[in-house]
């Protein structure tokens, strides 16, 4: 039995697992770094405790006091999230060695599933389609020549423990590649302290498709089907939504099988994703996420299930009681993650208070956020700010659900990319699904700065001109007016009539 | 009437009103309502529309405006400050900060020095009325009165030259 969980994370996914444990009557308790001391896990949560500094690695990332403080207040299970310690091994075995329920996988899974080359060799036996290229790690230059001719130009040198586009390189001429072995050896080397890479295929137009899974204790699987994830800037998902609209019934019965024998293969417990990438109506395994993603509830809309609940349920040792043949995709669901970022300044974080928000609501409208008025949006962690998700019948009604919703969402003091998504949902590729990977990258970037903003709509300008010198106005009644006080400036003001 | 301008984009509107229940946009008459809701929030109804636009200072001084899932930053500014700004722009452009114009069309009412004084940049020369304001007309540099060219209670056109200074 779960009486209390000790949520080892931040923000909206610290708050939307707070939910969880209301419905489910358990205790929930958080942690929080100093910077985090108003943020909103804090005020939801049951109990909160400072557990450091404010960079990650002396608070969210710290698993020794992580652990000893699960310990001190008699927590019977840790939930990591996503992100921090969510895929840390290191930390799972520590956690089971404390007696303490890890909400999540086993440590070996982990290992298993975050080594790529061990990770493809298993997919392959288990008959779940890998991208063409090495199951084991390439020991010469003579060897990745063969391959090469064998799968075709052009290739990827990935890192065996790699991820996050490091010890990655592109291949697109033979002579390329001794040099491309040796530079992402040496990357990866340094980042991750093993110089082992493989070569795979490089799939030019892929589609991000993934399959979320449950598995219990007992060798029970479930799939909730898929979501589609493709628009993307570098490799960060933007937009996702589920079901896609990109595939038909029969792949979807092969991609949601391979992915329950993904689950299988490496006896996996909990909520899990298998990612694949998917070109020309073929789909390959890129890598499975043990752990619970940011875009899951647009699955939970689809198909109504609670999946941080299901977490907490396999985590405590009930088996499924869902029945795969009750599952059915209902509706369309859309997920956009607001971040305070700035758009055209590269996407560089918007550092700030928030000073106000006003925050969308109505039929088919789920937000998980992870702030309120006063919230800090500091340097420290990642600037996302919630997830608005739209539900409605169809992707369509979805979409114009999703605009509407954009459009009631106010946040002031720090920019957002809210506007940034109308473009997205405008954008004809995205209307009729034929966007892949490269969508943003090749639609938006050259776009920026600035002219992505189509001929903003006149309306509202007036609006806000005649809003402006409305509060000016008041201003002035109040204070003479003033001018700008720029010692350049030869103008000052004396008096008002 | 008071009169603003506001500049959002590449657009630039002429914004005038007195109670604002009915506004001048660039010179077309519109219906308006506005309602505060928060010190942040407001309702605006111009016409037949209605939009609820989010606002807050900026550092820079200008005004940040969310609306209709749409971000907008301006610079909104009484009409009489707008010109005093293209003014001085103009002034800067060319360096000849030693050469007092009339930023507009107005009447002296005070001068502040006289022939061969010296003067910091930053002291006042004289006081000029324009719109119904008083206005302050300082010194954009260091230097020694050369010549004034008006005096109490000159009526002055735009451009015209007050003040030379070595």
């Amino acid at each position: 039995m779960i009486k209390k969980i000790l949520i080892a994370n931040r923000g909206e996914i610290a708050v939307r697992i707070i939910k969880a444990c209301k419905e489910m009557n358990i205790t929930s308790a958080v942690i929080y770094s100093e910077s985090d001391k108003n943020a909103l896990h804090v005020v939801e949560a049951d109990e909160a405790y400072l557990i450091g500094k404010s960079p990650a690695s002396d608070s969210y990332l710290n698993y020794k006091k992580i652990i000893k403080l699960a310990k001190k207040i008699k927590a019977d299970a840790i939930h990591p999230g996503y992100g921090f310690l969510s895929e840390n091994a290191a930390f799972i075995k520590e956690v089971e060695k404390a007696g303490i329920i890890f909400i999540g996988p086993n440590a070996s899974t982990v290992e298993l599933m975050g080594d790529k080359t061990s990770a493809r060799k298993l997919m392959k036996k288990n008959k779940v389609p890998i991208v063409p290229g090495t199951t084991e790690p390439i020991k010469s230059v003579e060897e990745a020549k063969a391959i090469v001719k064998k799968i075709g130009l052009p290739v990827m040198i990935k890192a065996s423990a790699g991820g996050g586009g490091k010890g990655m390189r592109k291949v697109d001429k033979m002579n390329e590649l001794p040099e491309a072995i040796e530079r992402a050896q040496n990357e990866s080397l340094k980042a991750f302290g093993s110089s082992e890479v493989y070569v795979e295929k490089f799939i030019e137009h892929p589609k991000h498709i993934e399959v979320q899974i449950l598995g219990d204790k007992y060798g029970n699987y479930i799939h909730l089907f898929e979501r589609e994830c493709s628009v993307q800037r570098r490799h960060q998902k933007v937009l996702e939504e589920a079901p896609s609209s990109s595939i038909n019934n029969q792949i979807r019965k092969k991609i949601t099988l391979a992915a329950i024998n993904a689950a299988k293969a490496c006896k996996y417990h909990n909520a899990g994703t298998i990612e694949f990438l998917y070109e020309n109506k073929r789909f390959y395994f890129l890598e499975m996420n043990t752990r619970l993603q940011v875009e899951h509830p647009v699955t939970e809309f689809i198909t109504g299930i609670d999946i941080v609940k299901e977490q907490i349920n396999i985590a405590s040792g009930k088996k499924l009681n869902i029945k795969q043949k009750d599952i059915k995709i209902n509706g369309h669901a859309i997920e956009c993650r607001i971040y305070a970022e700035d758009v055209d300044n590269n996407f560089a974080p918007s550092i700030g208070k928030v000073e106000y928000q006003k925050a969308p609501n109505g039929p088919g409208v789920r937000l998980d956020t992870g702030i309120q008025t006063n919230s800090e949006i500091s340097i420290y962690y990642d600037p996302m700010l919630a997830k608005l998700i739209t539900w409605a019948n169809n992707r369509k009604d979805a979409v114009t659900r999703m605009k509407r919703a954009l459009s009631e969402y106010h946040i002031a003091g720090v920019k957002t990319n809210i506007n940034f998504f109308y473009w997205i949902l405008e954008h004809k590729l995205f209307l009729d699904s034929s966007f892949d990977n490269n969508f943003l990258e090749k639609k938006f970037i050259p776009l920026t700065p600035g002219k992505w903003q189509k001929n903003t709509n006149v309306n509202y300008e007036k609006a806000i001109a005649v809003l402006g010198a409305f509060l000016l106005n008041e201003e002035n009644k109040i204070h003479p007016v003033k001018l700008e006080s720029n010692h350049l400036n030869q103008w000052e003001s004396l008096k008002y009539e | 009437m008071n009169e603003y301008v506001a500049k959002i984009g590449n657009n630039k509107y002429i914004i005038n009103s007195d109670e604002f229940n009915e506004v001048k946009i660039n010179g077309k008459t519109v219906k308006c309502e506005i309602q505060k809701i928060t010190d942040k929030n407001y309702k605006v109804k111009l016409g037949n529309n209605i939009y609820q636009i989010t606002t807050t200072k900026l550092t820079n001084g200008k005004r940040a405006f969310i609306t209709g899932g749409h971000y907008f930053e301006s610079n909104i500014r009484s009409l009489l400050e707008e010109k005093v700004n293209e003014h001085t722009g103009s002034l800067n452009k060319d360096e000849s900060n030693k050469i007092i114009k009339s930023p507009m069309p107005g009447l002296v009412l005070k001068v502040n020095k006289k022939a061969g004084e010296k003067v910091k940049t930053g002291e006042s020369l004289l006081v000029l009325e324009a719109m119904k304001m008083e206005n302050n007309l300082k010194s954009l540099t260091d230097g020694i009165i050369k010549e004034i060219k008006v005096k109490t209670g000159t009526s002055v056109e735009k451009n015209e030259t007050l003040i030379i200074l070595e």
